[in-house]
């Protein structure tokens, strides 16, 4: 069982007067950076949200969120699938793990920009986000299933060999209460991943209509106000979905456990 | 319906655990012995969970046991842990039996993980009687209950046996005369 990170739980309100603090440091710092006449080096916080506010009504504001968001959180479920598969794999037969390992520790190794200048020479810039979230997120999902599977009670599959139960019953009664913790984990740290990468690839490659391609817009021409109201909808879009993609999750698990939590890790 | 045992060895490391036994279990044998003379390790040959260094285990049919510990899906109720061997749905089944066995209200659907030692070891045994199986193996299966709840779990165990083969390893004298059947003292001195 991994320990769990001794981080205190902070109460709700000092957590807000937390962040309270430092977007008035930023309001502050905005203020004196304008006041030396570099206002264009960093927007502040009220500015930020007066180009965000400005941005809302445009229809090429949804319509870029919906198009990084498609292809950003169909590379996450493909990496998904792939992962969950790859560690079955892996767990049931040594030579792929032998096969995989290799080829998993050279992604993860691999500095994310080199992978997405690569990749542009084999995909369409539209679909490099794709590809770039989808070989970010997967290591991290091969890695976490196949541990969640090793660390599977060993007396309660010796249980289910003795009773002879059916694939289906052992898989949903002990595989998937083993796996579920590390694999809710995961993809908390892949939703992260998936959107940062995703986005660094749409800037690189400029997808048209793509959040990285107005990002890339917003530096060139100096609006810092987009910048930071671009980089801001990416940190809140990120939040949703991850929000969204947990909440779908944990109720799948629920509904497997039979109305419990499918975790039984602390 | 039986398991046979012939000439059956079993090491670990250098150490002999078990020597040239040879036996057919049929009808209740009740099997005692110190501890550490191999009567898990009897148990785990019979089950198919480990092999012998020399010899042959022949075992016709399908078992079903209480392992030395009770190894319930912590997430899944009691009832849900006996149904999962059962054919079918089998929670009607399998609840009445642990009503049988002194199990009530809440107990029958909250976690596994949350019931009492007790009330645990009754969901294993539960789960080892009721399974469609010819020969069950019973490693210490009252341990940690009470009396009164043992003797209640012991009748019920006897009544459920069918005229299956039954191997009930334990270190009580009282439940072993009380179950009857074939005494095996395994490594007396």
């Amino acid at each position: 069982m991994a320990p769990k990170p001794a981080t205190a739980r902070v109460p709700r309100l000092q957590a807000a007067a937390a962040i309270l603090f430092w977007v008035a440091a930023w309001q502050l710092a905005a203020f004196f950076v304008d006041r030396m006449g570099l206002g264009f080096l960093l927007a502040g916080p009220l500015e930020t949200l007066r180009v965000l506010a400005g941005m809302l009504p445009q229809g090429a504001f949804c319509g870029r969120i919906g198009f990084s968001a498609v292809r950003i959180l169909g590379g996450f479920a493909l990496a998904l699938v792939t992962g969950c598969l790859l560690a079955a794999l892996s767990a049931a037969l040594p030579p792929v793990y032998i096969l995989l390992r290799p080829l998993m520790q050279f992604i993860k190794a691999t500095p994310v920009a080199s992978i997405i200048i690569l990749a542009l020479l084999w995909v369409s810039s539209a679909n490099l986000s794709v590809l770039i979230s989808f070989l970010m997120v997967l290591p991290v999902i091969y890695a976490a299933v196949l541990e969640g599977i090793r660390r599977t009670d060993p007396q309660l599959l010796e249980m289910a060999r003795v009773f002879r139960l059916p694939f289906g019953r052992t898989l949903r009664a002990i595989w998937l209460p083993g796996v579920w913790p590390y694999l809710l984990q995961s993809c908390e740290t892949g939703l992260g991943l998936c959107w940062k990468s995703g986005v660094a690839a749409e800037v690189i490659g400029l997808a048209g209509g793509s959040i990285g391609e107005a990002l890339y817009q917003a530096k060139i021409f100096l609006q810092t106000g987009e910048l930071f109201a671009w980089t801001l909808v990416i940190i809140l879009v990120s939040a949703v979905f991850e929000k969204l993609a947990l909440a779908l999750l944990r109720r799948a698990g629920r509904r497997l456990g039979g109305g419990e939590p499918l975790c039984t890790r602390n | 319906m039986y398991a046979e045992l012939t000439n059956v060895t079993k090491r670990y490391g250098g150490e002999v655990v078990l020597d040239k036994l040879n036996r057919r279990l049929e009808g209740i044998t009740v099997l005692m012995g110190p501890s550490g003379r191999g009567k898990t390790t009897l148990a785990r040959l019979l089950l198919g969970l480990e092999k012998p260094d020399e010899g042959r285990v022949t075992v016709t049919g399908r078992l079903a046991a209480v392992f030395q510990e009770d190894r319930l899906c912590p997430q899944l109720s009691a009832v849900a842990n006996v149904a999962l061997v059962l054919p079918g749905r089998g929670e009607e089944t399998a609840r009445r039996a642990l009503e049988e066995l002194g199990l009530s209200g809440e107990d029958l659907t909250k976690p596994a993980a949350l019931l009492s030692g007790g009330q645990q070891r009754r969901a294993a045994l539960a789960r080892a009687m009721l399974a469609p199986a010819e020969g069950v193996i019973l490693d210490e299966p009252f341990k940690g209950l009470d009396e009164e709840t043992a003797a209640r779990a012991m009748a019920w165990t006897k009544r459920r046996a069918d005229g299956r083969w039954l191997l009930l390893i334990t270190h009580d004298p009282e439940q072993a005369a009380w179950f009857g059947g074939s005494l095996w003292r395994l490594g007396a001195p």
